[in-house]
């Protein structure tokens, strides 16, 4: 009779670890899905960005010095590899190189930008509209994903994901850090 | 878009989360948007047409005030029917951490999640006991709008991970066309100070606000002390040790709001703390009176570091009743000040801020659709060779 209590014990607490660890890996789940998709939708902010800024240096309406600073540093971001292959397979330094055409990109962007306080406001030309847009897009954008970043390295530094290897070959994410041009948010 | 907005709160009760989902619903609806906003509420109350019940509220000491909450499997159930009826593009829930349906979407709910953060207090013991259980759910939200720095510094620090801020919105063009009512409308020999706020609440500084009184009819004997709100008459003159000068208007409307903040000389904003946005001050700046505020974070954000009207020491009557001073005898600086206001508030605007929303609920709509379009590529066959 004991030896019976202590099997229905003994199984009781495999099926409390297992619902644990399952739940745990659905968490962890649903938190890689969600670090690609703000991968993804930074991804296609940044090319609207890159793009908008290669327009607005193309355009004629700014003085030829700033559209040429301009241009080159939207030609850097949009030469980035980016495709999901590229992306998947980027190593640290990869990563680097992205980032800081990305914060050269946004550096320019700061000289040409009507002062923003963080709330959209951008006037003058439609191109430079545009590009405000953008960049306001972009800030959002990389604070959603690091959110997301931020969160799963957290969940992912648990032992019971390292130990019960719930995270398979997932890559650790890893935060974009670049400068978005939205000081606002940090002061 | 197919908008889901939920609210936590009951709608039979007037609150800033209240209005502030009220006004959003109907600047995004007013865009075209299709909205449906899920909040308590008693099933035969008037609500306006976009808003959905979740059923019957029950007033619950939480946070500190008594709140209109809605729980239970029957709600919860409700919700679940809600969520799947509405088929929303992006579920915008608000105050997911207080215990109501707001927090009963969030565990049902899938697919993109927006959730702004109204209060910058997080510290109970409740939270932190419960925190552990709640996190999985907070782990679905993909984007997070907190509706100050001081909110969203809060949020960084009891959750981590990050919050874009977004402030609260003013419709700002209703109080800056708001007429004064002449028996509110202040004269050099009785000028009018403005209050408005729960009066049971000490922290909205009604106690505050009874000390100043005294010290400024001391200098200014004609000064008028408007209070507006809802609370305890009756406790609220006992704070006071001479009510001559104090005129208690009761809860007001929206159209008495605005016309009294039109006619008031100086809004007194004496709060002594959780405080995360202060969207009076908004108001009051919107509607062109010169604002004294307490030095709380969120004011002094607000009020852009004093530049768009005059701060003083949290809880200092002594301080609060300078400002007002100074405010009353000097027109010209008063006018100074309503002006910067006036300026401020336009970043309060409902377009600019529903703008705000609209770009987050697009950020993370974007997210999806290109990683729906990654994932369908990697589900097509290898790349095929020449000739193929």
């Amino acid at each position: 009779m004991t030896s019976l209590a202590w099997a229905l014990l003994a199984l009781l607490v495999v099926c409390a670890l297992a619902g644990y660890l399952s739940a745990t890996a659905q968490r962890l789940d649903r938190l890689h899905h969600r670090v690609e998709t703000s991968r993804a939708g930074l991804e296609v902010e940044l090319t609207r960005r890159a793009s908008a800024a290669l327009e607005l240096a193309t355009s004629g309406e700014l003085d030829p010095a700033t559209s040429l600073i301009l241009a080159d540093a939207a030609t850097a971001s949009l030469d980035a590899p980016r495709t999901p292959a590229a992306l998947r397979d980027a190593t640290d330094a990869d990563d680097a190189a992205r980032w800081a055409a990305e914060s050269g990109l946004s550096r320019a962007l700061a000289v040409v930008l009507p002062a923003a306080d963080g709330l959209g406001e951008a006037g003058g030309a439609p191109a430079t509209g545009r590009v405000g847009d953008a960049a306001h897009r972009v800030a959002l954008a990389r604070r959603f994903h690091n959110d997301a970043v931020v969160q799963t390295r957290r969940l992912r530094a648990k032992r019971v994901v390292r130990w019960g290897r719930l995270a398979g070959h997932a890559r650790l994410p890893e935060t974009a850090d670049f400068d978005d041009g939205a000081s606002s948010y940090d002061s | 878009m197919r908008i889901g907005i939920v609210c936590p709160y009951s709608f039979d009760v007037p609150g800033g989360v209240q209005f502030h989902v009220r006004d959003l619903a109907q600047h995004l609806l007013s865009l075209g948007h299709h909205v449906r906003v899920l909040a308590p509420a008693d099933d035969d109350a008037a609500l306006p047409p976009f808003i959905d019940s979740a059923g019957r509220a029950v007033a619950v000491p939480y946070n500190g005030s008594v709140a209109r909450l809605s729980f239970g499997p029957l709600t919860a159930a409700r919700v679940r029917r809600w969520l799947t009826e509405g088929a929303f593009d992006v579920l915008h829930l608000h105050e997911p951490l207080s215990p109501s349906v707001s927090m009963l979407a969030l565990w049902a709910a899938e697919g993109p999640i927006v959730a702004t953060f109204h209060t910058a207090n997080l510290r109970s013991r409740a939270m932190q006991a419960a925190f552990p259980l709640l996190r999985p759910s907070l782990e679905k939200i993909a984007a997070r709008i907190a509706v100050s720095e001081d909110a969203r510094r809060t949020l960084v620090e009891h959750i981590g991970g990050d919050a874009v801020v977004v402030p609260n919105g003013v419709f700002v063009d209703d109080f800056a066309g708001a007429a004064p009512r002449p028996e509110w409308s202040g004269t050099p020999e009785r000028p009018v100070v403005a209050f408005v706020g729960r009066l049971d609440e000490a922290r909205k500084g009604l106690p505050v606000l009874c000390e100043v009184v005294p010290r400024v009819r001391a200098v200014l004997p004609g000064a008028r002390f408007l209070v507006a709100g809802r609370g305890d008459l009756a406790a609220a003159r006992a704070l006071l040790a001479d009510p001559a000068g104090v005129e208690f208007l009761g809860p007001v409307d929206d159209a008495a709001k605005q016309a009294l903040l039109a006619s008031a000389d100086v809004y007194l904003a004496p709060h002594t703390g959780g405080e995360s946005f202060g969207i009076v001050l908004v108001e009051a700046m919107a509607a062109g009176t010169a604002v004294a505020a307490s030095d709380l974070g969120a004011f002094r954000r607000v009020l852009d570091d004093g530049d768009a009207g005059v701060l003083f020491a949290t809880g200092d009557a002594d301080a609060a009743a300078a400002a007002v001073l100074g405010l009353l005898t000097d027109p010209s600086r008063r006018a100074e000040v309503a002006a910067a206001g006036q300026r401020v508030a336009r970043r309060y605007d409902w377009p600019v801020v529903a703008g705000e929303v609209l770009a987050v609920y697009d950020t993370i709509r974007t997210g999806v659709a290109a990683h729906a379009r990654v994932v369908a590529d990697r589900r097509l066959p290898a790349p095929r060779g020449p000739g193929a």
